[in-house]
């Protein structure tokens, strides 16, 4: 029997056949592609943010938090690190900032055995330490602390440089805030989150390309906890957290909790601008009750 | 029946440098007896051979009947390193084995391992299939090998080394008992190697082959010719009584090299260790083992000599991991002088999988894990990289880290209820100072880097003390939960035995 050619084309019996079968199959039958992808999910622990995202964090994806000090960002953090680790996942810590707390991660239920805590000593360190850490397999959760560059050792030693030789205009020694001084909040997020170009002294748009690139390879949830959104579409996620007022109870005064607001500013799985408010209490509070 | 397989290289200086060097082969090669423009020719590659080149010249007769000559001189290191790894492969076949005796004369430049090759018609089929498997894992670790197999361990290296003069390397050669004697008897005399008086009374006698040797009478030789002749004569009828070979007991692997010229700079050395590990690993896959600890020794310029050892959190076999183990570990710390000699030493450990959990997700495999932790810690510093722990103490900024290994546990041992969101602090490492005016005792204006205003909301004081005794780590703080007018709610404390204030942590 001779060799058929390759890429002769079939018989007219055979393509009758084909074409027949072809019919029958219908809408069932499509032309090959790449298979479209569906992330599996990293639940969040917060029911009404994983109803949000259909399930969680998408798998393999960059997520960003973003938020002034006081928002309840890094209690939304430790929240996400205590699900992944309560659920037997392996997640780790990429802190700029040295501020994670342990004390305050075991009383949100993190399982710290399975947390790995890389204290970077600048934004170099820690985004190397982070492409490390996804192109390692076996992470599910990345966290990249940068709310810290206003926090940290060098920023604050700057601050106090800077404190130090322009004393506060609306606070001096000795006297109460003016009246008409602008609004409050606003005063600490200027001091607090730092100008644009401060807070991004080396990175370039394309380390979140790569970043968000080594993450879908691996699978891992990369997320980014930020005074100010520094991820354009890179993300798939972008989470706002807004802070309300703190509340005291008592006499005697105790730190009762706060609220936070948590605004869904960006997911390419499903609707955005979903709500939700956190009601974050304190372990005093708690132990009272 | 006693059956002795025989591995032979028959130029152990120039395969010892092209196993060390691969570049090299293909190239007119020479490797020489010293340094310096005296040194004699040891041993040649074919190509040089085919040049013009020969054991024995000069060097500078080598080089002038061959311009293109590379010479290399003879490392004793990397010849040891051959040897073991000879004997690592005749060890994958045989539970016995051990290296022969060096040839001398004009064998000089062979070696050989001996093992017992009863049983292995099991493990391979057959003498031949086991003499094949030796020859090709010879060539898996760059030792190209010839193989045989015969009834005594004379007649083995005998076939060995008529196979390597006669044949291509990697052909091996079967004898049966009822073939040896056939197999002998057209065979020169001068195999045998014997001593200048023997070879002349042979000459004088006209024996030039084995078979004229066989066929005279055993007592009127040793008659005319001494003892040493029946000996070998009793050796070549295979009566000769040999001991069993015995067990190898030093498991240790090593590879070393000695560097023609000291290196300062990290890129070359990790090009060495490169070829140094992926040799090493070779031989460790011959016993199935893999890499546990690396023990690292650098001879450095100044004449001194380090030794690190390498801990590893699960033994692998992947020299990607191993080789970035190692340049962190260089990287570090480096060494304190250039570096003329490196050696890489290792005890084989069984390689065992990892122990997956039914319930739990699987967490980074452990030998790259190892790697990755020395990466961030060369990347962070000392002491930065590792598990958080809840200090045991009562200092407010202490805290602990410890190791990081991932346990294995079980769903059962988790709590059933999760904690939910809670107010998290951020720890302000070293705490800041802060200004603060009072009244009543309570902080109601405060001014730092990180909050300033007026105190609109403030809980406290909550006092911890310790270490009363000691005046240097004695603590004696008030925290105070405060809100400040510009919206930030802070942990502030007053150290009461130094009377300052600092902002220890911010609540987020």
């Amino acid at each position: 029997m001779p060799a058929r050619a390759p890429g002769r084309a079939p018989g007219p019996a055979r393509a009758e056949r084909l074409a027949a079968l072809v019919r029958d199959l219908g809408d069932r039958i499509r032309p090959g592609g790449p298979r479209e992808e569906t992330p599996g999910r990293l639940p969040t622990g917060i029911p009404d943010l994983d109803r949000l995202l259909a399930g969680g964090l998408p798998r393999g994806r960059l997520a960003e938090i973003t938020g002034g000090p006081g928002s309840g960002r890094t209690a939304l953090a430790l929240t996400l690190l205590s699900e992944a680790t309560r659920g037997g996942e392996t997640v780790a810590v990429v802190d700029a900032a040295d501020a994670f707390d342990p004390v305050s991660a075991t009383a949100a239920g993190v399982e710290l055995p399975r947390v790995l805590w890389v204290r970077a000593p600048g934004l170099r360190e820690a985004l190397r330490s982070s492409e490390r850490l996804l192109e390692a397999r076996g992470f599910a959760l990345v966290l990249l602390d940068l709310c810290g560059e206003g926090l940290g050792p060098r920023a604050r030693a700057s601050a106090r440089a800077r404190s130090e030789a322009q004393p506060s205009e609306v606070l001096r020694p000795g006297a109460s805030a003016p009246r008409g001084s602008p609004d409050p909040r606003r005063l600490a997020s200027r001091r607090l989150a730092p100008a644009r170009s401060e807070a991004q002294p080396s990175e370039a748009p394309s380390v979140w390309m790569r970043l968000a690139r080594r993450a879908r390879a691996t699978g891992t949830v990369l997320v980014l906890l930020t005074p100010v959104r520094r991820v354009a579409t890179c993300a798939a996620v972008a989470i706002e957290m807004q802070a309300e007022p703190a509340r005291f109870v008592g006499p005697p005064d105790w730190l009762d909790g706060l609220d936070a607001r948590l605004v869904l500013t960006r997911s390419r799985c499903g609707p955005i601008g979903g709500e939700t408010v956190l009601q974050l209490r304190s372990d005093l509070a708690k132990d009272a009750t | 029946m006693v059956r002795i397989g025989c591995l032979l290289v028959p130029d152990l200086p120039l395969v010892a440098e092209l196993r060390a060097h691969p570049e090299l082969d293909g190239l007119p090669l020479a490797v020489l007896s010293e340094p310096g423009a005296r040194a004699t020719v040891l041993a040649a590659s074919p190509e040089a051979v085919r040049a013009g080149v020969h054991p024995g010249q000069s060097l500078l007769h080598a080089r002038a009947v061959c311009a293109e000559l590379r010479v290399r001189t003879a490392s004793p290191a990397l010849e040891r390193a051959a040897q073991r790894a000879l004997l690592d492969v005749a060890l994958s076949a045989s539970p016995r084995a051990a290296a022969s005796p060096s040839g001398t004369g004009a064998h000089g430049g062979e070696a050989s391992v001996l093992l017992d090759a009863a049983g292995g018609t099991t493990l391979f089929g057959s003498e031949a299939g086991l003499a094949g498997a030796l020859t090709a894992r010879g060539a898996a670790v760059g030792l190209p090998a010839v193989a045989s197999v015969a009834s005594s361990r004379f007649l083995a290296r005998l076939a060995a080394r008529c196979l390597a003069i006669e044949a291509e390397r990697g052909s091996v050669r079967v004898l049966t008992p009822d073939q040896e004697a056939d197999f002998l008897a057209p065979l020169p005399v001068d195999l045998l190697d014997p001593d200048d008086a023997l070879a002349e009374a042979l000459t004088r006698l006209g024996i030039h082959r084995l078979g004229q040797l066989l066929a005279l009478p055993r007592r009127a030789l040793a008659t005319r010719l001494g003892p040493g002749v029946q000996r070998l004569v009793a050796r070549l009828r295979g009566e000769e009584h040999e001991p069993l070979l015995p067990p190898p007991r030093d498991r240790r692997l090593s590879e070393a090299i000695e560097l023609e010229a000291p290196v300062e700079r990290l890129e070359p050395l990790a090009f060495v260790l490169r070829g140094l590990l992926a040799r090493l690993l070779a031989r460790l896959s011959l016993r199935s083992l893999a890499c546990g600890e690396l023990d690292l020794t650098l001879a450095l310029a100044d004449g001194g000599r380090e030794t690190r050892r390498l801990g590893l959190a699960a033994p692998t076999l992947d020299a990607r991991v191993l080789l970035r183990r190692l340049r962190f570990a260089l990287e570090s710390a480096p060494p304190p002088a250039a570096v003329e000699g490196v050696g890489l030493a290792t005890e084989g450990q069984p390689l065992r999988g990892d122990q997956l959990d039914l319930f739990r997700p699987a967490g980074p495999a452990p030998a790259e894990l190892d790697a990755l932790l020395a990466e961030l810690e060369a990347l962070c510093g000392p002491g930065r990289v590792g598990s958080p722990r809840v200090a045991d103490d009562l200092r407010p900024d202490a805290f602990d880290m410890g190791g990081f290994r991932p346990a294995a546990g079980c769903l059962a041992t988790l709590p059933s209820d999760p904690p939910g969101p809670r107010l998290a602090a951020r720890a302000l490492r070293p705490p800041v100072p802060a200004e603060v005016r009072l009244r009543s005792g309570r902080p109601r204006w405060l001014r730092s880097a990180v909050a300033n205003g007026e105190v609109v909301h403030c809980a406290g004081p909550w006092r911890t003390a310790g270490g009363w005794w000691c005046a240097e780590t004695g603590f004696d703080f008030d925290h105070f939960d405060v809100q400040t007018s510009d919206g930030l709610l802070v942990r502030l404390r007053c150290d009461r035995r130094r009377h300052a204030w600092q902002v220890d942590a911010v609540y987020d």
